[in-house]
């Protein structure tokens, strides 16, 4: 490889590499997933650089085209981080899910409830039989 | 009348999207049919004045502060009704497509030891209802392999016309099954296999007045493989009795 492609590459992963520290510095980013993240871009850019040794480890397990091994590597990672952050995602939605529906429901308790009455345990069925608080359309 | 039995509490559930212009009508609909039930409005965060049309109108209202999908609303109304003790629930539609008249029938088959009955708008002796076809084929397709796995026929397995007993609402309430989006024929089976006895009576179905049938476009072909792979997965998962069964 010649000097300007390491570069090249080298630049690459630093851009990667600040822009993955300013995310986290700006919490936009959990701690947890910079490290993935840095692993990711650290293993990319040795490889790039360390060439000889990169093909030597292809060779050994017996990879033809040995920047193969490269992208594999990289595809690899890549689908764990997805299926990951789409677990993440799921949990996230249920969680929302929830916290939505106890926030309607509190909110119906609240609107209807009696002003006077400090009563925790009767619900609205409760109160209704007691004759408190529904108005009935003729 | 609909709480001459063994139902004394009973939460009608109506989950609304912009449905504004119908409750005016429905629910004083509801309180002729059913006048000792209590009406809870879902409102999945209409962009009209649904909740404040339902309060005014004297119906307890769970308003989501995002818009969260028809599954959802329904499954705030188990979980309210799971919280405040109801015995019963019957949950429908807030377009006018559903008849207050068939709460009663639903409610006492209901007291006949029923966890789940299901109004279908395809018994006979029924008002004729006119499906399109590419619904209609998926009905007929879900609802064969439901009473296949279920032995019960069912001729309407998307109907959102239910009563529920209080043992099936806390199973929905508590549990984590329950689809955001529309439960259908899976949930129907889960809840079979569950050990929940399962009936269908004929209920009086209107024809969606304007309005898109959430199977539309492109959502068919969505629709038919998510239902097949949620019905593979019910039917591959554990099955047992009923818990706190009679």
């Amino acid at each position: 490889m010649s000097l300007a492609a390491r570069l090249f590459v080298i630049g690459i992963g630093l851009v990667l590499f600040l822009f993955v520290v300013r995310l986290v510095r700006r919490r936009s980013m959990g701690l947890e997933y910079s490290v993935l993240w840095l692993t990711l871009i650290g293993v990319a850019v040795l490889a790039g650089v360390a060439q000889k040794q990169a093909d030597a480890v292809s060779r050994w397990i017996g990879i033809a085209y040995p920047p193969a091994l490269f992208f594999l590597l990289c595809i690899v990672v890549l689908v764990a981080i997805v299926l990951h952050l789409t677990v993440r995602l799921s949990r996230l939605s249920e969680a929302h899910r929830a916290l939505a529906q106890e926030i309607a429901i509190l909110q119906a308790r609240r609107d209807d409830a009696p002003s006077a009455s400090g009563d925790e345990r009767g619900g609205p069925a409760e109160r209704d039989r007691a004759g408190h608080s529904r108005q009935e359309t003729p | 009348m609909t709480l001459s039995g063994t139902t004394r509490k009973l939460l009608i559930v109506i989950p609304s999207y912009n449905e504004e212009a119908n409750l005016p009508t429905l629910i004083p609909a509801i309180r002729r049919e059913a006048p000792g039930a209590d009406i809870l409005i879902v409102d999945d965060c209409s962009k009209d004045r649904t909740a404040e049309t339902a309060r005014a109108l004297g119906a307890f209202v769970a308003r989501h502060p995002v818009n969260l999908g028809y599954g959802a609303g329904l499954m705030t109304g188990y979980k309210f009704a799971d919280r405040y003790g109801y015995d019963a629930l019957v949950q429908m539609d807030g377009d006018g497509q559903h008849d207050p008249a068939s709460i009663g029938p639903l409610v006492r088959a209901l007291e006949e030891g029923n966890d789940l009955v299901l109004g279908s708008r395809f018994q006979p002796g029924v008002r004729r209802y006119r499906a399109q076809r590419l619904r209609a084929i998926g009905m007929r397709i879900f609802g064969g392999i439901a009473s296949r796995a279920l032995g019960i026929p069912i001729s309407d397995p998307t109907s959102g016309f239910q009563a529920l007993s209080r043992r099936l609402v806390t199973f929905h309430a508590r549990g984590t099954h329950f689809p955001q989006d529309y439960p259908d024929a899976d949930i129907l089976i889960l809840v079979g296999r569950m050990g929940f006895r399962i009936r269908e009576i004929g209920v009086t179905m209107y024809e969606k007045p304007g309005g898109a049938s959430i199977h539309s476009g492109w959502k068919p072909i969505y629709y038919v493989f998510k239902m097949t792979l949620s019905i593979l997965l019910v039917l591959t998962g554990p099955r047992r009795e009923a818990a706190g069964a009679p």
